[in-house]
């Protein structure tokens, strides 16, 4: 993948219109934090291991999410290339909880069926919801070959990627043929749980 | 009265229990040796892994609810892959903030255990070498580590958000737990750089560009191999590092435990035989092979 030149010189000035006052405060109560207190002081992206991929990066968006511009937050690249890590909200001098706020603005994107910053990513956050919902445990094998499948269009590359890399892993034993499952009344707990979620009709 | 210093309830985690034997076996065999005695969780389920909360916060909460509505009281709760961890606190933090969530899930899922500690693996054997330190506890047969040359490695597991960890990233746990296993540490810059996650499945070529920066920067401090104590990290970085030149073994914090307490060849032949690079010239070259 390419390194993203970063979006921040905005060609048009953000008009007032373009942006929702509502926004930071329905993300600041649902991620459960103070926006407001950001100083900009980019420690976020400064210890974010995809800072280089994004479009925005961690402090843009929080920028963005500040200054109500919703779809600009919303379908940038930036919220699905987030691994999670939790980096960002550690290093916070100010303890936002900046990847609860990215998972907000995931859940947010899909809710609002809007597109995808990052279709291979979110495609494999859908396979690995999948995986749980069949068998309530993450079963490796069966998430990497359902996400081969989603991705066909991606290309040769793609398809052969890691393939005999993971055959020698199935071979050697790392990784198991059989799935771990939690018992029929359990499943249908964690099915329910599951379906609660945006992800499920996207 | 029990004959163990301590029972712990026992969360596994998706990658330990159908992937990772190589670092569950040492595991259990370790923590018998040292008086602590794990109770695998009654039909637990994923915590949502990396996905779970991304796609859902009412989801990542109430599977962290389910599970630990099967912890029984009056037990400790040992999760040893940080991502489950990190997820499992974040939710029983929910469940402690909130008492609406609590009283639904409860709902659905029963009584749910929220008054007995959630650990990590390295909270548990640093709490017995503190104890051993201050004389309180013996360990049966020892067997040091001779000085093997070790970058700790604890991956984005260290870290949280300030609610659940207001100190930050732990910064000695897995350091001291080495030096009391008779290891050397070396200084190193990315003890909490991210192994790239999900990310090595997506785009691979992001995954190498990160360990190659984990690897070159243990390999030129002057490490022989990277502890982890996260299954995930520990497969994430030796699949990764296959394309380099020089590798570096990663060893799993329960495999150098199991060896520091004395576990006999016959029964760690096998774990060697998992890893992608061989440690085993390593362990022979510091006589840990017994």
């Amino acid at each position: 993948m390419e390194r993203e030149p970063k979006k921040f010189s905005s060609p048009e000035p953000i008009k007032a219109s373009d942006s929702d006052a509502k926004f930071p405060k329905e993300v600041a109560k649902l991620a459960g934090t103070d926006l407001n207190a950001c100083l900009t002081c980019m420690s976020c992206s400064g210890g974010c291991p995809m800072y280089q991929y994004m479009d925005y990066g961690p402090h843009g968006i929080m920028r963005l999410v500040v200054l109500g511009l919703k779809k600009e937050a919303l379908t940038s690249n930036t919220i699905w290339r987030c691994l999670g890590c939790h980096t960002c909200a550690a290093v916070c001098p100010m303890a936002i909880n900046i990847a609860s706020v990215m998972d907000y603005l995931r859940q947010e994107c899909l809710a609002e069926k809007l597109p995808v910053g990052d279709k291979p990513l979110w495609e494999f956050h859908r396979c690995m919801m999948n995986t749980i919902n069949r068998h309530g445990r993450v079963h490796k094998l069966e998430l990497m070959v359902e996400h081969k499948i989603r991705n066909l269009g991606q290309g040769p590359q793609a398809w052969l990627q890691d393939g005999p890399l993971g055959t020698k892993m199935l071979l050697m034993g790392k990784l198991h043929l059989l799935a771990s499952n939690v018992m029929s009344t359990g499943k249908a707990q964690v099915r329910k749980i599951l379906a609660a979620a945006p992800w499920k009709n996207y | 009265m029990s004959n163990y210093l301590l029972e712990a309830s026992f969360f596994p985690g998706c990658t330990l229990k159908t992937g990772a034997d190589e670092s569950r076996e040492p595991m259990y065999l370790a923590l018998e040796k040292m008086g602590v005695k794990l109770y695998e969780l009654e039909d637990w389920n994923c915590c949502g892994s990396s996905s779970g909360h991304a796609m859902g916060h009412e989801v990542a909460t109430s599977l962290g609810a389910r599970n630990l509505s099967k912890a029984p009281l009056g037990r400790p709760i040992v999760i040893p892959c940080p991502n489950c961890f990190r997820n499992i606190s974040t939710a029983r933090h929910h469940l402690i903030e909130d008492p609406a969530t609590l009283k639904a899930n409860e709902a659905e899922f029963g009584r749910i255990n929220l008054t007995d500690p959630v650990l990590n693996i390295y909270d548990i054997i640093h709490h017995v070498f503190n104890l051993v330190r201050m004389g309180s506890y013996t360990l049966p047969e020892t067997k040091p580590l001779n000085g093997l040359k070790v970058a700790v490695y604890y991956g984005c597991g260290a870290m949280y958000p300030k609610a659940l960890r207001p100190a930050g990233p732990p910064r000695d746990t897995l350091e001291r737990i080495i030096l009391e296993m008779g290891g050397e540490l070396i200084t190193w810059p990315w003890p909490h750089k991210c192994c790239s996650a999900f990310a090595s499945a997506v785009y691979p070529e992001i995954a190498e560009d990160m360990v190659s920066q984990i690897i070159t920067g243990a390999r030129e401090q002057g490490a022989e191999c990277l502890v982890t104590s996260c299954a995930m990290c520990q497969m994430n970085i030796e699949m990764r590092e296959m394309p380099m030149t020089n590798h570096l073994p990663v060893l799993h914090l329960n495999q150098l435990l199991a060896l520091f307490m004395g576990v006999k060849a016959s029964e760690h032949e096998k774990w060697w035989k998992l890893h992608l690079v061989d440690p085993r010239p390593l362990l022979q070259k510091y006589n840990l092979w017994n």
